[in-house]
C-alpha cells in the first residue's frame, strides 16, 4: 500500500514534470518564433518545477535524477533539456525509497543535463545558420520511435507490453496497443519530414521551406499525435491495474523514456513553423564548445567519485559503474574534440552519461 | 606522430576506447588478442595527448598515469572470492583471472571465520590470530590482510545430484559450482527454484520458492561435454544423447554460507589521482 506521503511525493514529481514539458515547450516556441519574452516565462516555469522536485532529494536513488532536473533548469532555458528534466522527475518520483546514495552518480546526472544543453546550443546554431528545420524534427521523430522499441525488448512491434517484476511478467494490453500507435506514427513523421528534407534540392531559403508541403504538413501532424499517443501511452502505463499495489521498478524507466518522448516530439513541431529562425550561431556555437568541455570534467569527476566508492563499497576501485562512467567521459572527450558531425558526437555522449546513469 | 595528435585523430581513439571500456559490449573477453590491441591503442591515445602544448598536455599525463595504473593492477593485482560457513576458518580465496576463469586457491595471509551474520546482511568476520574482528556489509568493504574483502551475499541453496547407471555418485553443488559425481565433473550452470516455460517457450523461476526445482548443468567426462536438464518432479527426464549416465536432482538443500569478494589493487591511489590530473587539464586547457 503507498503511503499518503508516497502518493503526495508522486504527485508532485508527475507535477514537476508536467512543469518541464510545459517548459520546454513555451521555451522551443520562444526559440522559434523569436520572441525572447517567452524566454524568461520557460525559466520561471522550469525553476518551480526543479524547487518541487529538490522535495525528492532526499531519496538516494533519486539523487542522480534530481541533479539533472535541477542543472537542466538553472542556466538559460533550452527545450530539449527541459525535456530531459520531465523525463528524470518522473523517475526520481518514482524509484525505490531505499538504497545507497552515489555522488558520481549525481555527478553523472550534472554532466548529462549539461550535455543536453551542449546540444541544444548545436541546434540552436544550426538552425540560426538558415538550415532545414525538418532534419532535426525527423531525427527527433527517429528518437521517439527508437524509445519506443526499446522498451519491453520490442514488444511495441507486436502491438505488446509488459514488464517483469521478480519472477512473473505482468501484461499491459492497453498500453502495447496504445504503444504501436506511437511507434507507428513517430517512424511516419520521421520518414515523411526526413524525404522532404532530401528532396529540398537547394539550400533552403528558410528553415520551413518544403519540396513538398503536404508532406511537410503531414509528417508536423504525425509528430504532434505521437506526442498525444506517447502521453496516452504513459498514462495508461502508470494506472494499469497489473502492478497492484506497488510500482514495478522495471516500468519506472520505460515511463520516464515515454515522458521524454512527449517532450522531444513537442519541441520538434515549432521550428517546422517558424518563417525564420532568428539567433547568433557563432553565440551558440561557442557556447556549445564551453559546455562540452565542462561536460568532460565533470564526467571525469564522476569517474573519480566511483572509483573511489567502488573501492570502499566493493573493495575495487573497477566496479561496472567505473567502466560505464569511464566510456561515458571518453564519449564525452570526443565530442569536445572532434572538429565534424559535433551535433551527433554530443548526441552520443548525451546518451553514453544517460545508459550509466539508468543502468 | 602529428597526424596522431590532430583533434580528428584523438576524438576517434576516444571513441573506440570508450566502446570497449564499456562493460555492456564485453570486447575484452571475445578474444585475448583484443586485450593487445585495447593496450595499444590506449599507448597511442595517450601518446597523441602528450603531443600537445602545455597545459593540454596534463590531459595526457593523467591519461598515460591512469592506464598505467589499471595496467599495473591487472598484472599484479589480485582478485577473487572466499565461501565461508559459520564458525568455520579459512586461510585462501579462490583466485579469478580475466572473464572468472578460476586460477585456484592463493594465500589469504590471515585466518578468517565468520562469526555472525546480521539481518541488514552485515557479516561480522573474526581474524583468531590477529585477535581482531571486521565487519563487512553490503555498502562497506574492509581490509582484512592487506586484501579489501566486500560485496557480502548469502548462498541459499545447495543441489543434490545423484549420478546413476554406470559409475555412481552424489554431489551437492550451489549455482556456478563445479564438483565430481561418480566419473563425471558436473557444474551448476543455471538454477531455477519454481520452474515454468513462459509464451515463448523459454526457461524461468516464477518465484524463489523451491516449488518446483530445477537445474541446466554442465557435463564433462575427459574431452566430452554435454549440457544436461533435471527436474525434481521428473527424474531422468533428460538423458543427453551419448551420455551413458543417469542425472537426477533429488533435493535441495538450505545453505548457511556466505561469499565475499577480495581485491588487492596496489595503484588504486594511483589510478585516481591519474583521473584528478587528466581533470584538471581538461579545466586548465584553452577555452
Amino acid at each position: 500500500m503507498v503511503s499518503g506521503l508516497g502518493a503526495a511525493l508522486r504527485i508532485a514529481a508527475i507535477a514537476s514534470a508536467g512543469g518541464f514539458i510545459a517548459a520546454s515547450i513555451v521555451a522551443a516556441v520562444g526559440l522559434a518564433a523569436g520572441r525572447p519574452s517567452l524566454r524568461p516565462v520557460a525559466r520561471a516555469i522550469a525553476l518551480v518545477a526543479a524547487a518541487v522536485l529538490l522535495i525528492l532529494g532526499a531519496r538516494p536513488a533519486a539523487q542522480p535524477f534530481v541533479a539533472f532536473a535541477v542543472v537542466a533548469a538553472l542556466p538559460a532555458p533550452q527545450p530539449l533539456a527541459l525535456a530531459l528534466a520531465g523525463g528524470a522527475a518522473v523517475v526520481a518520483g518514482l524509484v525505490p525509497v531505499t538504497g545507497l546514495g552515489s555522488i558520481s552518480l549525481a555527478l553523472a546526472g550534472a554532466a548529462a543535463a549539461m550535455g543536453a544543453h551542449a546540444l541544444d546550443r548545436s541546434l540552436s546554431a544550426y538552425l540560426a545558420q538558415g538550415r532545414d528545420a525538418a532534419w532535426p524534427s525527423s531525427a527527433a521523430g527517429a528518437t521517439a520511435c527508437g524509445v519506443v522499441i526499446a522498451l519491453d525488448g520490442g514488444r511495441a512491434l507486436r502491438w505488446s507490453y509488459g514488464v517483469v517484476s521478480g519472477s512473473a511478467r505482468l501484461d499491459v494490453p492497453d498500453a502495447g496497443l496504445v504503444l504501436g500507435l506511437t511507434l507507428l506514427a513517430s517512424l511516419g513523421g520521421a520518414l515523411l519530414l526526413g524525404a522532404d528534407a532530401l528532396a529540398v534540392a537547394d539550400a533552403p531559403a528558410g528553415p520551413s521551406a518544403a519540396a513538398s508541403p503536404l508532406a511537410r504538413s503531414l509528417g508536423r501532424r504525425a509528430l504532434l499525435l505521437a506526442a498525444g499517443l506517447s502521453l496516452i501511452a504513459a498514462g495508461l502505463v502508470f494506472r494499469a491495474p497489473a502492478w497492484g499495489v506497488a510500482f514495478p521498478v522495471a516500468a519506472t524507466k520505460d515511463l520516464g523514456a515515454l515522458v521524454v518522448a512527449v517532450g522531444l516530439l513537442s519541441c520538434a513541431v515549432p521550428p517546422l513553423l517558424a518563417e525564420r529562425i532568428r539567433g547568433d550561431a557563432l553565440d551558440d556555437d561557442q557556447a556549445a564548445t564551453v559546455l562540452s568541455r565542462l561536460v568532460v570534467v565533470v564526467a571525469l569527476a564522476a569517474v573519480l567519485a566511483a572509483a573511489a566508492e567502488g573501492w570502499l563499497r566493493a573493495g575495487t576501485y573497477l566496479t561496472p559503474l567505473t567502466q560505464r562512467l569511464l566510456a561515458a567521459a571518453l564519449l564525452a572527450f570526443a565530442a569536445s574534440e572532434t572538429a565534424r558531425w559535433r551535433g551527433a558526437a554530443r548526441a552520443l555522449a548525451l546518451a553514453g552519461l544517460v545508459v550509466a546513469m539508468l543502468r | 606522430m602529428r597526424r596522431l595528435s590532430t583533434s580528428t585523430a584523438v576524438a576517434l581513439m576516444a571513441l573506440a576506447l570508450s566502446l570497449v571500456t564499456s562493460p555492456d559490449l564485453p570486447f575484452l573477453e571475445r578474444h585475448p588478442a583484443v586485450t593487445g590491441v585495447v593496450a595499444g591503442l590506449t599507448a597511442l591515445f595517450v601518446f597523441a595527448l602528450l603531443d600537445r602544448r602545455a597545459p593540454r598536455r596534463l590531459v595526457g599525463v593523467g591519461a598515460a598515469t591512469f592506464a598505467l595504473a589499471v595496467a599495473y593492477d591487472g598484472v599484479r593485482g589480485e582478485q577473487g572470492s572466499i565461501t565461508l560457513v559459520p564458525g568455520e576458518a579459512v586461510r585462501t580465496f579462490e583466485d579469478e583471472g580475466p572473464g572468472g576463469r578460476r586460477l585456484g586457491l592463493r594465500p589469504l595471509g590471515d585466518a578468517i571465520v565468520v562469526e555472525a551474520v546480521e539481518p541488514d546482511g552485515t557479516i561480522v568476520l573474526g581474524q583468531p590470530e590477529a585477535q581482531g574482528r571486521v565487519r563487512v556489509s553490503p555498502g562497506r568493504a574492509a581490509t582484512v590482510a592487506g586484501y579489501r574483502v566486500g560485496g557480502p551475499r548469502r548462498v541459499g541453496t545447495r543441489l543434490v545430484l545423484r549420478v546413476s547407471a554406470g559409475a555412481q555418485g552424489e554431489v551437492a553443488l550451489r549455482e556456478g559450482e563445479k564438483g565430481s559425481a561418480g566419473d563425471l565433473e558436473i557444474t551448476v550452470a543455471r538454477y531455477f527454484p519454481d520452474f515454468a516455460l513462459d509464451e515463448g517457450q523459454q526457461p524461468f523461476s516464477r518465484s524463489d520458492a523451491p516449488n518446483n526445482p530445477a537445474a541446466l548443468l554442465d557435463v564433462t567426462r575427459g574431452t566430452a561435454s554435454w549440457r544436461a536438464f533435471v527436474i525434481r518432479a521428473l527424474p531422468g527426464i533428460h538423458r543427453p544423447k551419448g551420455l551413458d549416465r543417469t542425472i537426477t536432482l533429488v533435493d535441495v538443500a538450505p545453505d548457511e554460507a556466505v561469499v565475499l569478494s577480495v581485491h588487492r589493487e596496489p595503484a588504486a591511489l594511483l589510478a585516481g589521482l591519474g583521473l584528478l590530473v587528466a581533470a584538471i587539464g581538461v579545466a586548465w586547457s584553452r577555452w
